[in-house]
């Protein structure tokens, strides 16, 4: 999707809150799930972003890192994971639902479609 | 507990290395100790399991154990990983095999248990005494366990719900299946009374919490603000500046207003 609409559309990967820390309330870890703990600062959780942007061959999909006081995370309700879709006017043409049930790329899609084709 | 339908975290279940703890990493991130100097070494292979993992990263002493003093996360982060409660994180705090499928069973059981047994009067919380009220509704055979069939009817009744989350889950496994691999100790096939509030208690400290928006089991409630449900479609799209994992220029969200539209995906390795 992202090398089919990536010059009209600007897509970005936000990395936030880790879900599933090792030192967290719900850690996972282990059996093919990355052992991570909870970043403490930025330039942690920068490192942890950027083995992840590499172990899921996200690359060359931009990355930003928010910063570990969540607040870009928190405002967007993002976590666990979320995609949104920014109309060119600056609000929010498309929610997606919450993770990790309702993280629908396909929805994007459509949302990313409609947007381009509405002027 | 992913479900696999997602790119960036079903990826993540097929990776079958964690991140990588190269050297510098180590010694940088762990204080500037002995555990630093041993551990500094490098891994001979990377940790593949969370035990392995936190045993090279933190015992110092090389008594295959890491003691509180060995660990530089806080008390709370300890207690958590001390699965046994004796004081040390040992290999024996961590279950071996299962992992994310048992993990993602774990969240459907909890899921399910919530909305066969909560009584709908505080529909966030499941009380304990909402549990044993059901229980005792629920077997009409007084024989102490509630089975499939004294289940069936509720279960029946889920279908009808308009949680998407749920009616996909429960197209996709057999929900007292699920139950009852969480839940029935000892393996005769119904949920007993006892096995029912042992569940209870292993998953909570008295409620089980169970938010209906932004439903999240790490979030830490009293240490964090309220989580809103995000911004709704139509409204202004919070604007913020962020910097990419490697350094480098800012990018403000606003720059792309009246240009281009931005899709944003939000998410995190583990």
């Amino acid at each position: 999707m992202w090398r089919t609409y990536r010059d009209e559309v600007e897509f970005f990967v936000v990395y936030i809150r880790e879900a599933h820390p090792l030192d967290g309330y719900s850690p996972l870890g282990g059996d093919g799930h990355p052992i991570v703990e909870d970043p403490q600062d930025l330039s942690e959780r920068n490192r942890v972003a950027k083995t992840c942007s590499t172990r899921l061959a996200l690359e060359p999909m931009p990355m930003l890192v928010d910063d570990v006081d969540d607040v870009v995370g928190d405002a967007y309700a993002a976590h666990p994971d979320r995609i949104y879709l920014v109309g060119r006017d600056g609000r929010v043409s498309y929610r997606g639902g919450e993770g990790p049930f309702l993280f629908d790329p396909g929805e994007l899609e459509t949302a990313i479609r409609l947007e381009l084709s509405t002027f | 507990m992913k479900k696999l339908v997602i790119p960036v975290l079903a990826l993540s279940a097929a990776c079958q290395s964690p991140a990588r703890q190269t050297p510098d990493e180590v010694s940088v991130s762990a204080k500037e100790t002995t555990v630093a100097a041993a551990s500094s070494k490098g891994f001979a292979r990377e940790p593949s399991t969370v035990w392995e993992y936190l045993h090279a990263k933190y015992d110092a002493n090389g008594d295959d154990a890491v003691a509180l003093e060995e660990y530089d996360r806080g008390e709370g982060a300890f207690a958590r990983l001390d699965g046994d409660r004796d004081g040390r994180i040992t290999a024996s705090d961590f279950r071996t095999g299962g992992g994310m499928m048992e993990d993602m069973l774990a969240f459907m059981a909890q899921m399910l248990v919530m909305q066969l047994f909560d009584d709908g009067v505080d529909s966030d919380l499941l009380h304990i005494a909402e549990l044993e009220e059901a229980v005792g509704m629920l077997d009409v055979n007084f024989d102490g366990a509630v089975d499939v069939e004294e289940l069936s009817g509720r279960i029946a009744a889920l279908g009808d719900s308009d949680d998407g989350m749920l009616r996909t889950m429960l197209s996709r496994r057999d929900p007292y299946e699920t139950l009852a691999s969480v839940i029935d100790e000892d393996g005769d096939g119904a949920l007993g009374r006892m096995e029912l509030l042992d569940y209870f208690i292993r998953n909570d400290d008295g409620d089980m919490l169970w938010e209906s928006e932004g439903r999240s089991s790490d979030a830490e409630e009293g240490e964090r603000p309220p989580i809103t449900s995000g911004v709704a479609e139509g409204e202004w799209a919070p604007d913020f500046e962020l910097a990419p994992p490697t350094g480098g220029d800012r990018i403000r969200l606003s720059s792309f207003r009246g240009s281009k539209p931005v899709a944003l995906i939000f998410g995190s390795y583990t």
